[in-house]
């Protein structure tokens, strides 16, 4: 290749490259916190956890939640199924400042039972989810990378690495993590997880993205979460889900815990 | 024989470089050798036991752990707290470690009733700053089942730090981390390491250090018996290039073969450095005797090969039998030590035959050849008489032997049998330190895993069958040797206490299903997804009770699993099963396995090596007199084991075998000489006398050189090991005295015929010094008489 062949063939590069890739990696992840919150949501999930044997427990919950006043989440989750934990309820109130309020109702003891507020490497339900994986992204807690653009599954995706900022770094259990996000619609198609030894540690997958309730929100119908180091995954599926509409504070109030079944 | 020895003799060139291509080619065999330092694979896959085991790791996975016992003079303390904290934190960083599954006080969840209600998560958030910190947690930690006397001691003074580890690390990478972090962390703390890498790697580390270690020290000792003896270049460089040869040959085929080295094979250098010395020995030392007889180097080393060669084939054989009969064992390390060692002598006999006289060939004939005088020296007379009075008072000799195998025989009753592995390692290994450290503060380091089946898709959570499981734990922990249990039982008890306002009586599994089912929902909840899989399994119909024991004697390890299944079963319904496994119960099989291979064994390799002498003599009779000294040695081994609490295990099991096959050659020895001597005595009292005095002798070296490169093994990194080394040295040396006291008696008794026919084509040669007749079946007089020096 002669040297004028070589600038032709870099220009066209150039040229040639989407307008969207112009956007910073800090800009592509507002967009997706922002597509990814909304005021009030529910969703009636199915979780199967799968051991690496193959064996599978089922659960599922019916679950809520509204922003609060100070700006956080409110969230109820519900146990439909198995029948003999029916009606198992948690509740969360998050505060900005102070830890979570936690309550616990058992259907079987008829009581309401304050418990102990979590921390964010913690697994959430017992699943291969841990509590921030599914919460919302803390943007300033991290540094993003844009890394490269690639096709998933038919669709143009950023890929972006975080990496934890050293204040944050000892809340998190992972040294970074790699997201796939769609150009489309800001949503999170796919997200590798490293731990501290920065080996691949769990791979996340999100399908069956649809738009709710013309919301401009776009959820996946089904979520798998692997943890490549034991085999153990967690797989979710979505139904009914809802957003916006109207949900009642009461709804996220201990009095109404034990007799709303 | 005679024409083989020619044909080696006139072209040492072509044998050696044969002898070159074969060593290269092993070379490259050893290149391939590997290691085998964990016990999972030492019972056949038939095997209950195993099959149990393989159900276990089918419902409840199967992952190795990694234990670090932190012992502080108080573990609430804030900084023995704080460094608790680290060390769990950097131990994230080890090769393998699942990172979330890091359990100590730091990490680990727990069950608290609070003044609200209930904390379910994680037992210590941050470490406590001030005293009144500290102290609520050390309170905390009291009221916790699941925490008091099983993570932490119950007088505080140690506490543990686990991993769990994910398949494929590596393991000498990970022990070396973790070696590095108890340096980091030690002081003024203590840090005891245990677990699977751990303990597989001290034991490779160990077969490498007897490995580095042993096999120079035999082989310093060998050279030294070698200069003793032939006081001369050749007779050195010689019998030491055999045993070299004999172990790299040994290694390549083991290598070729797949045939790893393991804490039993790695005993064999050393076997192979006293075998091949042994045939180096005899065939250097005839072809001295020849060379002063025939004053011709070719026609020394054709006539020393000739009649020693047979000699030695003969007695690589009857060693090979001996050694094949190992294979009776069921216990793989075993049978594998029993192969390799067959193979090793026969290539050991191999070496010997072609190597050796090629090598002497390309020596030159000493210019100085002293010519035997032959003296008798006060060890000739001692033995003499030793012979003499034992064929002359056969029946008092009888009576006393049989004496002795009636008191050996009370001992073997006595013997104890199996070992727990830990016992492996000697007393003050950093191992050994590490268990019995968590035996004695943290309820045991051994366990016995209880597979319980309730039948039925949710079953567990039925309440009759919880609180089988938990009536089961409580009668367990009420016998002394048992440290303490663990299942999902325990901890649906104590959440029941918990979530009634801590009130002990309600430190029981509930009447309520139901509750049950959200007790375990709401545990399992607030961990990790291998959390409460290790207990419970998916469908929830199956249940693991894990019992920790204390005690690492294994006679109380089965009396314990007899107790435990009984009162199990009683308590399970119908369709409700219980199944045993774990390593305490794999480690009880290997016993009955060592108990039931030795006693096959024996049965086996008794009448194939009597078979062999058999066709030596060609006499029934023969066959069996010549096993009787080395029976009479094995039995008094096992008395002695019986008296001194030596216990038969993996190690001494293979002791019998390696004895006879050396033992045997002493009888073979001995009576060949009578056979030959009495061709020139009519008097069979004289021949064997004589034979006492010549080959009696010449036995009397060769144990004594052979005890003393076994005695390296005294220096073993494994305690099986040192025993093996003393053992099989004391049944060398009892297998001497049975062969020149009682053998002379026997014959004395029984005149046997078989004695007479095989008689000696007659040699000119002073009828007083039976050494001079080239034809000879053994080297009499070895050890003292003079050996030329050849430059």
């Amino acid at each position: 290749m002669t040297k004028l062949t070589t600038i032709c063939a870099v220009l066209a590069f150039h040229l040639a490259a989407p307008a969207a890739m112009a956007a910073t990696a800090q800009e592509i992840m507002s967009l997706y916190d922002k597509q990814s919150r909304a005021d009030a949501e529910q969703v009636k999930l199915t979780m199967r956890l799968v051991n690496p044997q193959g064996k599978v427990r089922q659960r599922t919950i019916n679950y809520q939640t509204k922003t609060n006043e100070q700006g956080k989440q409110n969230s109820l989750l519900r146990f439909v199924e198995p029948a003999d934990v029916r009606g198992t309820a948690l509740l969360t109130l998050e505060h900005a400042q102070d830890d979570d309020d936690r309550w616990l109702y058992l259907p079987a003891m008829r009581k309401v039972r304050r418990i102990a507020a979590t921390e964010d490497n913690e697994n959430f339900m017992g699943s291969d989810f841990a509590y921030e994986d599914i919460d919302f992204e803390e943007l300033a807690n991290n540094s993003y990378t844009l890394l490269k653009s690639e096709m998933v599954a038919g669709t143009d995706t950023w890929v972006i690495q975080a990496t934890p900022t050293p204040q944050s770094r000892d809340k998190s259990g992972y040294s970074k993590r790699v997201l796939w996000i769609r150009k489309d619609n800001y949503a999170v198609v796919q997200v590798d997880y490293y731990d501290k030894k920065d080996e691949l540690f769990k791979k996340r997958q999100a399908t069956g993205l649809a738009e709710v309730d013309q919301s401009g929100k776009w959820r996946p119908k089904r979520q798998e979460m692997l943890n490549t180091k034991t085999g153990h995954k967690t797989e979710i599926v979505y139904e009914d889900y809802r957003i916006g509409g109207q949900i009642s504070d009461d709804v996220f109030s201990q009095r109404t815990l034990a007799d709303n079944r | 024989m005679h024409r083989f020895a020619q044909f080696v003799v006139r072209h040492p060139w072509w044998v050696l470089l044969a002898v070159l291509l074969v060593t290269v080619a092993m070379l490259a065999g050893a290149s391939k050798l590997t290691m085998r330092t964990d016990f999972d694979s030492e019972l056949p896959a038939s095997d209950p036991i195993v099959q149990t085991d393989n159900r276990f790791k089918a419902v409840f996975g199967d992952k190795d752990v990694i234990m670090l016992a932190v012992e502080s003079r108080d573990v609430f303390s804030a900084s023995t707290l704080n460094k608790i904290a680290r060390l769990s934190e950097d131990l994230k960083q080890v090769d393998g470690v699942l990172e979330d599954e890091v359990t100590s006080l730091a990490t680990v969840n727990s069950i608290k009733g609070n003044a609200e209600g209930v904390d379910v998560g994680r037992f210590m958030r941050k470490v406590p700053t001030d005293a009144a910190g500290l102290a609520a947690l050390r309170r905390a930690a009291h009221a916790d089942i699941n925490i008091h006397g099983k993570l932490v001691a119950k007088d505080d003074t140690l506490t543990l730090v686990s991993a769990n580890l994910a398949k494929g690390y590596d393991q000498a990478k990970a022990y070396a981390q973790v070696q590095a972090l108890i340096k980091q962390y030690s002081g003024p703390e203590k840090i005891y390491a245990a677990g699977d890498p751990i303990a597989t790697q001290e034991a490779s580390l160990g077969i490498q250090g007897d490995l580095g270690k042993l096999m120079p020290l035999a082989l310093l000792l060998v050279v030294v018996s070698f200069i003793i003896t032939f006081r001369s270049v050749r007779g050195v460089v010689v019998p030491l290039g055999l045993t070299v040869l004999s172990i790299i040959w040994t290694l390549g085929f083991m290598g070729f073969a797949g045939l790893p080295m393991t804490m039993v094979s790695s005993t064999l250098p050393i076997i192979m450095i006293v075998t091949a010395s042994s045939y180096g020995i005899h065939v250097v030392h005839r072809y001295y005797e020849a060379l002063v007889e025939t004053k011709d180097q070719k026609r020394a080393i054709e006539l020393a090969i000739g009649s020693v060669g047979g000699l030695v084939i003969i007695t690589g054989i009857t060693s090979a039998l001996g050694s094949i009969g190992l294979i009776a064992f069921k216990v793989v390390s075993i049978r594998e030590f029993g192969v390799i060692t067959s193979v090793a002598v026969l290539l050991s006999t191999a070496i010997s035959l072609t190597f050796v006289p090629a090598t002497l060939a390309l020596f030159r004939a000493p210019k100085r050849l002293l010519s035997m005088e032959p003296k008798l020296s006060v060890l000739d007379r001692a033995i003499a008489a030793m012979v003499g009075f034992s064929f002359h008072h056969r029946i008092a000799v009888l009576v006393l032997t049989a004496v002795l195998m009636g008191v050996a025989a009370v001992g073997v009753t006595q013997i104890k049998v199996g070992n727990d592995f830990i016992n492996t390692f000697p007393a003050g290994h950093p191992l050994r330190v590490a268990f019995e450290k968590m035996n004695d503060k943290l309820g045991g380091a051994r366990y016995i895993n209880v597979l319980a089946d309730s039948g039925k898709a949710e079953g567990v959570t039925d309440p009759q069958f919880m609180s089988a499981l938990y009536g089961f734990q409580q009668e367990a922990a009420k016998d002394s040797r048992v440290g303490y249990s663990v299942s999902a039982a325990d901890i649906v008890a104590q959440m029941n206490k918990v979530m009634n306002e801590d009130d002990p009586k309600a430190l029981r599994v509930p009447d309520d299903r139901d509750l049950i089912s959200q007790f375990i929902l709401l545990y399992s909840m607030s961990g990790d997804p291998g959390d409460f899989a290790d207990r419970l399994d998916y469908d929830q119909q199956r249940a693991k009770i894990q019992v920790l024991l204390k005690t690492s004697d294994q006679e109380d390890h089965k009396a314990i699993y007899h107790a435990l299944k009984a009162d199990l079963e009683s308590r399970l319904g119908p369709n409700q099963k219980a199944e045993f496994g774990g390593e305490v119960m794999f480690w009880s099989a290997v016993v009955d396995y060592i108990v039931e291979g030795k006693i096959d064994n024996i049965l086996w390799t008794l009448p194939l090596v009597m078979l062999a002498s058999l066709v030596v003599f060609r006499s029934v009779l023969g066959g069996i007199i010549s096993v009787v000294p080395i029976a009479i040695s094995t039995l008094l081994t096992f008395g002695v084991m019986g008296f001194t609490g030596i216990r038969l295990e993996m190690g001494t099991a293979i002791i019998t075998s390696i004895s006879v096959g050396i033992g045997v050659d002493f009888a073979i020895h001995f009576i060949g000489q009578v056979r030959q001597l009495r061709g020139r005595s009519a008097n069979l009292g004289e021949a064997t006398t004589q034979a006492g005095l010549s080959s009696g002798k010449a036995i009397l070296f060769h144990v004594a050189c052979n005890v003393l490169a076994f005695s390296a093994f005294m220096f073993s990194g494994f305690v099986p090991i040192q025993y093996f080394g003393w053992l099989v040295s004391l049944t060398l040396v009892t297998t001497y005295f049975a062969t020149v006291i009682v053998l002379p008696a026997l014959l004395s008794l029984l005149r046997p015929g078989f004695v007479d026919t095989g008689l000696a084509p007659q040699r000119p040669g002073p009828a007083t010094a039976p050494a001079a007749d080239p034809d000879f079946i053994d080297t009499p007089t070895l050890p003292l008489c003079p050996i030329p020096a050849s430059n």
